[in-house]
């Protein structure tokens, strides 16, 4: 069944779109203001006339190519075209100053290779032992982990001031509520509207809170950049990149794990990286930090990218996205009526091999296609987002009236969007928001299924009987614990 | 960018990854004591809204642990809860000073005229969306075997997205009304016949 998928994954059409997939998240990324999170979301809309694996694909691909786009416009422009290519800007626009600029993007692209390749194979490795344990979880710790997952992702996202990013879970958990409830059918805030009844789709939400907020935010700006005329050599030498092997594999590890955790993405990832790796350098090496250090980018890079391998894990095994960007490809997978869990080894049968073979095509792809569109990715830089951002206006309505055929979907697409705009401008992240409209329903069921069984149980009996619920209790308070006395501090 | 504001950039940058631990999303820079107090105000009052609805919801169920209210009611009741610890650290961060500076305008003429360009975009964004569904019918012109279709939605989208090009890009009205038939007559195609998606209103 493996080698089945590979062919399929192999075969001519796919490859095609998949490698449309990674040049479109190349470019994506390589763009100022324009971030994967709302290039997925954008796609989720084109991704309903699609098939199951010509969806995945591409996804997949445009997933893959974004994250590394980003550090083309932090080089050469001094403008991350992504958050977690900060790092990046900072060590590579100084070597780019000294006429390096297309050796950094060279070690940037390795360096993202790299760090892919770590993610997918501990995203493979560890997918078997977690589908394991989640078949043993059941009402009680499934509503434990949609409530650690909405907790977690608000600290992750907020920074220093977790208690809004809680906030902003806990208001999409009343989203979440709107509609009939799932065992009596009683309506919830549908206010009589019977178009509410069904509730509201986290997928319109999505496309506005990433897509039109982000258009809303960007597009007022006035933004110029000057642009480079040549970059030089651009593939590193094998004996430069094995230098930082030891760096790769640490950044690696760091990136996977920070993608396992909801709602800590890509920019957690690079930033925990780059520290990380300034703090265990060489004195020499470290002096160059922050004045252009090639280890410091191939830190940043490859945490970055392994973060894809990462967030995936609990995105397909525990249905719990592990940063936006997996929500969106959460949301595509859900559309293709493709159940994530613990099934999903299953149902569909060799779907989750497909899955690891796009992910390795894409990183094969991404790798070829990043080094033949550095030089041309630098005219993209002229083009102003002026132009850019009412097409992305056009998508964004299209987008969400596909996802059924229903203009009540571009209503809720522009209330989040709007919503979303004053979120940010209040200082209140947006992705607890939507991971909460998507673990709210499971966190709700889950609870009052459990509150049920438990109904004649002493609370001693119930910590004692369930050890993993217990387990999850304890880390579910110690994450509010942590949150509130550690940033009070 | 201008040497000085490339090295400030980088200053920038540098500076927020010294100050520790930033979060996946920055919203250090949008936080103000000021705004998160009246945004404190503003959650607690969608929380005793949300505490209130749940209370009165009808239960069909036999025990209080089905009851259809009960996590939204707890979701409301400790939503309260954060909203009061935000605006008691908004107080204490002096959050109750100079309140207005929330509403007031900006002396920052940058700033002021980046808000000024948000309303303008907020206005013709929801007329947009608005148009589109109050506005709908079909052209289809057969040339041979093939029909083209012309929907209400390339109809509506080419002249507010032309409108949108003038105020934001800047160019002649020409070459907006140009770009913006071009984009939305190959995104109608797209969604038409690639993805196999219907246009809004009648297609």
């Amino acid at each position: 069944m493996i080698l089945d998928q590979l062919w399929l994954a192999l075969s001519p059409y796919l490859l095609f779109v998949c490698l449309i997939g990674t040049v479109l998240g190349i470019m994506w990324g390589a763009m100022p203001g324009l971030s994967t999170t709302m290039a997925m979301a954008l796609l989720i809309g084109l991704s309903i006339g699609m098939s199951q694996n010509v969806a995945i694909t591409f996804m997949l691909g445009v997933f893959t190519g974004s994250v590394f786009g980003g550090a083309i416009s932090a080089v050469l422009i001094n403008i991350p075209g992504t958050p977690d290519s900060v790092p990046t800007m900072i060590e590579g626009y100084p070597l780019a100053r000294r006429g390096e600029g297309g050796l950094v993007l060279g070690t940037a692209i390795a360096a993202s290779f790299l760090g892919n390749w770590i993610g997918i194979i501990l995203m493979i490795a560890f997918i078997p032992l977690i589908l394991k344990i989640a078949l043993s979880f059941r009402s009680w710790e499934m509503c434990l982990l949609a409530m650690w997952g909405i907790a977690i992702c608000g600290t992750m996202a907020a920074g220093k001031r977790p208690l809004k990013g809680w906030m902003s879970g806990w208001i999409g958990l009343l989203v979440s509520f709107v509609g009939l409830d799932a065992i009596h059918a009683a309506p919830r805030f549908t206010f009589g509207f019977d178009r509410l009844d069904d509730g509201i789709s986290y997928i319109p939400v999505l496309i506005g809170l990433f897509g039109l907020s982000e258009v809303l935010r960007v597009m007022p700006k006035k933004f110029a950049a000057s642009i480079p005329s040549d970059v030089g050599r651009i593939v590193p030498s094998i004996r430069a990149m094995w230098k930082y092997s030891r760096a790769s594999v640490r950044s690696g590890l760091i990136g996977t794990i920070v993608g396992a955790i909801p709602g800590a993405g890509a920019n957690v990832a690079a930033f925990l990286s780059y520290d990380i790796g300034r703090r265990r350098a060489s004195p020499d090496e470290r002096a160059k930090w922050g004045k252009g250090s090639y280890e410091a980018i191939v830190c940043a890079e490859v945490a970055n990218n392994a973060n894809i391998g990462g967030s995936l894990l609990p995105t397909l095994t525990l249905g719990i996205p592990g940063s936006a960007a997996a929500a969106a490809f959460l949301a595509a997978l859900e559309l293709k009526n493709v159940v994530v869990g613990p099934m999903i080894q299953l149902e569909p049968p060799g779907l989750i091999y497909y899955i690891y073979w796009s992910l390795i095509i894409a990183n094969f792809l991404m790798y070829g296609a990043a080094i033949m569109l550095v030089k041309p990715c630098i005219k993209l830089f002229s083009l102003p987002q002026t132009v850019l951002m009412p097409l992305i206006l056009l998508v964004c309505t299209l987008g969400a009236y596909a996802v059924s055929l229903s203009y009540f979907d571009v209503y809720i697409m522009l209330c989040a969007g709007l919503l979303g705009y004053v979120m940010r401008r209040f200082g209140f992240p947006l992705a607890p928001m939507v991971l909460a409209i998507i673990l709210g329903p499971v966190a709700d069921e889950n609870f009052r299924r459990a509150l049920v069984v438990f109904q004649d149980k002493s609370i001693w009996t119930i910590l004692v009987d369930n050890p993993i619920g217990t387990l999850l209790l304890i880390v579910v308070i110690y994450t509010f614990y942590d949150g509130i006395f550690r940033h009070r501090a | 960018m201008s040497s000085e504001k490339e090295d400030a950039a980088i200053e920038e940058a540098k500076r927020k990854l010294a100050s520790g631990f930033q979060g996946e999303e920055d919203i250090e820079g949008a936080s103000t004591p000021q705004k998160d107090l009246v945004s404190s105000a503003i959650v607690a009052a969608i929380a005793i809204a949300a505490m209130a609805l749940s209370w009165n919801m009808p239960d069909p169920g036999r025990t209080v642990f089905t009851h259809p209210g009960l996590l939204p009611f707890l979701t409301g009741l400790t939503l309260f809860a954060m909203a009061i610890g935000l605006a008691v650290r908004a107080v204490r961060e002096g959050g109750a000073n100079n309140l207005r500076s929330v509403i007031a305008k900006s002396a920052d003429l940058d700033e002021r005229e980046y808000v000024r360009r948000s309303w303008m975009l907020i206005g013709l964004v929801i007329a947009l969306v608005v148009a589109i569904d109050i506005v709908s019918f079909r052209i289809r012109i057969p040339i041979g075997d093939f029909e083209f279709k012309l929907s209400s939605f390339e109809c509506v989208a080419i002249p507010i997205v032309t409108v949108i090009f003038k105020l934001f890009w800047g160019k002649s009205w020409w070459r907006c009304l140009l770009v913006s038939t071009i984009a939305a007559m190959v995104l109608a195609a797209a969604f038409r016949w690639g993805f196999k998606i219907p246009m809004p209103g009648v297609d």
